[in-house]
């Protein structure tokens, strides 16, 4: 007789979409999102996990000060970001630190929404959008990796007009 | 930008890399990989195990 319990759910095949600031890898996932492919923005979903996520916040609030909260009444609700980001963008080794919690954490959100989608989505396979894949170990995870290319001019135009900041920010 | 590599250390881990500095010529490219990883799927698929 089969163990039904040592059975896998079978996942989807997993395509990385990448590139840097500018260079158009929203574009293109909006392509592959309209042939019906499931997109997984890492960005967008990183920036929801805090809400979504109570250990994390607590541990960053623990590591980083209560300034770092965001609060309703006594409750811990979100992430200060700006708070957080001028703490750990002048110090490497505290970002570095807030890394080595948010990337697992994203893994394990996208590990999650992959199960969901392969399950129901019916798709041939699922999209993982992210400005940093290989940075953060997570192209490892893919099954392809697509890489979005721009020359260096084209890419600090188009961020400098989507975020109205100044040539020398981005 | 400062926690990203660079296009070149990307491309090294790339199994396709779509060439956007004309935003025209990016549908195509991405119909073509789209084609591409489909139709490995199907092989994939109907291999006789």
């Amino acid at each position: 007789m089969l163990d039904f319990s040592t059975l896998q759910p079978h996942l989807l095949p997993v395509v990385g979409l990448t590139g840097g600031i500018g260079s158009g890898k929203t574009t293109a996932a909006g392509i592959f999102e309209a042939l019906g492919i499931p997109v997984y923005n890492a960005d967008y979903r990183a920036k929801t996990l805090y809400k979504r996520n109570a250990a994390l916040r607590a541990w960053v609030v623990e590591r980083f000060g209560t300034a770092c909260g965001a609060y309703q009444g006594d409750e811990l609700v979100d992430i200060n970001r700006k708070a957080l980001a001028d703490i750990v963008f002048s110090d490497s080794s505290a970002l570095a630190e807030l890394n080595s919690m948010v990337h697992p954490a994203v893994q394990q959100d996208f590990n999650a929404w992959h199960a969901t989608q392969s399950e129901h989505a019916g798709a041939p396979y699922t999209i993982r959008e992210a400005a940093i894949l290989i940075e953060t170990g997570g192209h490892e995870h893919c099954d392809h990796l697509v890489v979005v290319q721009a020359p260096h001019s084209t890419r600090v135009k188009r961020a400098t007009r989507r975020l109205h900041m100044y040539e020398s920010h981005i | 930008m400062d926690q990203q590599i660079s296009d070149d250390a990307r491309a090294v881990h790339a199994n396709f890399v779509l060439e956007n500095a004309d935003e025209n010529t990016l549908l195509a490219q991405v119909l073509e990989v789209h084609r591409l990883i489909t139709s490995e799927r199907t092989l994939e698929d109907t291999k006789t195990p």
